[in-house]
């Protein structure tokens, strides 16, 4: 993802977007977690797929319609970015896997994949009919 | 602090989980004020960490996007390590875990721009590079997190 030469107001600006989107997740996974007592984490699965078609429109949105690269470097590397995330997603599978919920681990990990992948590609989608 | 209550009893377990991987990495018991600060600044610092490399080491569109491949690899690393180890030190250091695990980690690792670049792989018809990336980033992290365990429980005093 190409990104505008960061001066050091830009980069304080994704720091700070990346802090809230990470605050944001924790908030969510938690809300989550205590209201559904389920072995998917349905928490990080929404969290990752909303960011990546939050992430797909303003990629679209740069393609198609000109975003410009400081939007897209705030909202969607430091948003976006500070929102989702891999190391949990992929602690969580190895987690299920050594409780013994391999079933549940296959699900996450192919499910969360595509349910990202469709948001993604739904979100430059949309914006390609714009 | 209060004299009379020398040893407040522990919400959680008094005894540490023997495995860290009958952990979920996120904290369930309540986020306050001070969990969530240490997840904003870690979340600050991981994504600007990222954010830099990406803008020092860009990856034209078109081309199989090994830095965030890096990023998220390492990052399955760090939580198979940084799991035991905040969990040993987590009454000493309670902020341990969601300033390094939820906050850096989760800020430095990304699945947003991994979903979007594997789109865009496949956008372009090279089905190759979006099977590749796809699973080096799912075989590779996995494997990563089991060895990133196995070496933070050797760390960590029975």
């Amino acid at each position: 993802m190409s990104a505008p030469s960061p001066t050091l107001g830009l980069a304080l600006i994704v720091a700070l977007a990346g802090g809230a989107g990470a605050v944001l997740r924790a908030l969510l996974i938690h809300h989550v977690g205590v209201r559904r007592d389920d072995p998917l984490p349905v928490g990080t699965l929404l969290v990752n797929a909303s960011g990546s078609l939050l992430l797909g429109i303003l990629t679209g949105l740069s393609l198609y319609h000109g975003l410009g690269t400081h939007l897209l470097a705030v909202i969607g590397v430091g948003l976006c970015g500070g929102y989702t995330t891999w190391s949990t997603a992929s602690w969580e599978t190895i987690h299920l896997l050594h409780t013994g919920q391999r079933n549940t681990a296959v699900l996450y990990t192919v499910g969360g994949l595509v349910a990202c992948l469709a948001a993604a590609a739904a979100g430059i989608g949309l914006t390609a009919l714009l | 602090m209060d004299d009379d209550q020398p040893h407040p009893p522990s919400k959680e377990s008094s005894a540490p989980a023997s495995d860290a991987l009958d952990l979920p990495s996120v904290p369930l018991f309540g986020l306050s004020a001070g969990p969530l600060i240490a997840i904003f600044v870690g979340g600050a610092l991981g994504t600007v960490a990222r954010y830099l490399l990406a803008v020092h080491h860009p990856v034209a569109q078109g081309h199989f996007p090994w830095v965030t491949l890096l990023i998220n690899l390492s990052g399955s690393l760090a939580i198979g390590l940084l799991v035991p180890l905040t969990e040993h030190v987590g009454s000493s250091a309670p902020l341990a875990r969601p300033l390094l695990v939820v906050g850096f980690l989760g800020g430095w690792t990304t699945y947003s721009t991994l979903a979007v670049e594997a789109t865009l792989l496949a956008k372009d018809g090279d089905i190759a590079s979006f099977v590749a990336y796809l699973a080096a980033t799912v075989v590779g992290g996995l494997l990563l997190v089991v060895a990133g365990h196995a070496l933070g429980q050797r760390m960590v005093p029975a």
